[in-house]
């Protein structure tokens, strides 16, 4: 989809990575709510699965990842592909050992902001876990409302410790594109 | 013998003619400019020569095997022909030994011996082996992006403005090493470039485009002698063009009398003279006026734009009628003459009528 709405910008494109902006954009209890209703009302058997779970954190966190990819996809001139394939390699080869290599780090970038934003997630995954599932977030959240803040803060220091090295990484990838 | 021959190639982009109508053939180890104003779509030209871009009509053939039919074209990765774009468009995650070896055969054995010996041919230093793209200047980043595309040993290599993005001085180098190593590697090229100089003195064929048609082609002395039309004539250089009647093997203009291969062709015409066809001598102003008249002419220099090696004299010629405007013509700083003056303009050579 990055490459698709860098490369080739159509209108069907544009359109398409509008739709996840504004996916992008709903706060996390409005997607949750309506993977509920669908899944209550058409297919009860994947409420409260791992499933619905995921396809609610795609929904909610795909437009970050894709937002860093596509900056980083946009970085890789088209002219390095068309080099690649003077040079013998076929289209697919050219994406994939050029633009993909040269994405590498704006993607792994992008794989932090998301899983930065999965390990503090709360509304989704409180409405669409299966029953029984614990995350740091959903923990911190059980024990601050019933006042135990001693409990919690374990919780809370866990999500700021994990967060440090994706923190530190997003850091350097942003100190590595200025510097160059 | 014909290598590369373009017939009837269109290329359209909305309502914009790009590639209009294009025909041309390349000799085999020749070297051909495509030279052209921006936006005269010689870039598209290369871009379906290369196989990036298909065209909408019309055949482009290499060695004889059919590239291009129409829309349907042999991609770009089978094609075997070699491109040099104006940055070098080097891979800048790989070292210049990988950007080289980029086309050979991960594999084989001689791999690297293969990748000095093209750092050798485009005079590159082995140190620079381990570099990066970024650690490389202009010049430098050319010479790999030129031994990458040799690396696999194109039938034919495309030169897309290369020296466009170097200093002057750097560009002049560049082009004669270029120029050295195609001509000893015996591979065809085609150049495009927006630089007439560029064009003329690197290319055996020079192909002139305009606004996406094929205006003139032919050797560059052809070209630049005889162009086909004023816009031409400016386009490769410094002319002069002004309104004469012809006669038998001579034109009358405000330059006097100058021979001219008229043919069967009399009356009025416009004819193209270039400036270091012109030589100027001063005279005393007696002389100038006494002697003036159709055969010979006299000028006075009406102002000097001293600048250097070459200045601009400006001359408003004597005994020419009033609608003839002065003349600015470009003359060396040798002997020049002061403001006030008057000379005797002498051409040598004939002078180019326009069809």
């Amino acid at each position: 989809m990055g490459w698709l709405s860098v490369r080739a910008t159509g209108r069907f494109q544009r359109i398409l990575e509008a739709c996840h902006y504004y996916v992008g954009s709903l706060p996390g209890v409005v997607v949750a709510l309506a993977l509920v209703t669908i899944t209550v009302r058409v297919v009860l058997p994947l409420y409260q699965t791992a499933a619905t779970l995921l396809l609610a954190y795609a929904l909610l966190f795909l437009p970050r990842a894709l937002v860093g990819l596509r900056s980083s996809i946009a970085q890789a001139p088209v002219e390095l592909e068309r080099a690649a394939m003077a040079l013998g390699r076929t289209p697919v080869q050219a994406v994939s050992q050029i633009t993909m290599r040269l994405a590498a780090p704006g993607a792994a970038a992008s794989v932090a902001l998301v899983a930065l934003g999965i390990t503090n997630e709360l509304t989704a995954t409180l409405m669409l876990a299966p029953n029984g599932t614990r995350t740091l977030a959903t923990e911190f959240w059980a024990l601050t409302s019933e006042i135990d803040y001693a409990a919690a803060a374990p919780y809370a220091l866990m999500m700021v410790v994990l967060s440090l090295p994706l923190t530190l990484l997003l850091y350097a990838q942003s100190k590595r594109i200025i510097g160059r | 013998m014909t290598i590369l021959a373009i017939e009837r190639t269109s290329k359209r982009y909305g309502p914009v003619c790009a590639v209009d109508d294009i025909s041309l053939t390349v000799p085999s180890g020749s070297r051909t400019a495509i030279v052209g104003p921006s936006g005269s779509g010689k870039t598209t030209l290369l871009r379906i020569i290369a196989g990036f871009e298909a065209p909408d009509s019309g055949s482009i053939r290499l060695d004889g095997e059919l590239l291009a039919d129409g829309p349907s074209i042999i991609p770009a990765h089978r094609r075997g022909i070699g491109f040099v774009t104006q940055d070098g468009s080097l891979f800048p995650h790989l070292s210049v030994a990988d950007n080289i070896g980029f086309g050979l055969e991960r594999r084989s054995p001689d791999r690297h011996k293969r990748i000095l010996e093209l750092m050798d041919t485009v005079e590159l230093d082995r140190i620079m082996l381990d570099r990066r793209p970024h650690q490389l200047s202009g010049g430098q980043q050319q010479r790999v992006s030129l031994a990458r595309a040799l690396a696999r040993e194109p039938r034919l290599m495309l030169l897309d403005e290369p020296f466009s993005a170097l200093d002057t001085g750097l560009r002049e180098n560049m082009r004669k090493a270029v120029a050295a190593v195609l001509k000893k590697t015996g591979i065809t090229t085609i150049l495009v470039t927006h630089d007439q100089n560029e064009a003329l003195s690197f290319a055996d064929q020079v192909a002139v485009l305009r606004q996406g048609k094929l205006v003139q082609a032919g050797s560059p002395r052809e070209l630049y002698l005889k162009p086909v039309d004023p816009v031409t004539a400016a386009f490769l250089g410094d002319a002069i063009i002004l309104p004469a009647e012809l006669g038998d093997g001579w034109s009358q203009s405000a330059f006097g009398r100058v021979a001219a291969d008229t043919g069967d062709r009399r009356g009025a015409a416009d004819i193209m003279l270039r400036p270091e066809q012109l030589k100027l001598t001063a005279v005393a102003q007696a002389e100038a006026l006494q002697n003036s008249d159709a055969h010979t002419r006299y000028a006075k220099v009406s102002d000097i734009e001293f600048g250097g090696a070459v200045c601009n004299v400006v001359l408003s010629v004597l005994g020419a009628d009033n609608a003839c405007p002065p003349m600015q013509i470009r003359s060396s700083a040798i002997n020049l003459p002061a403001m006030g003056d008057h000379v005797r303009i002498d051409v040598t050579g004939k002078v180019h009528i326009f069809g």
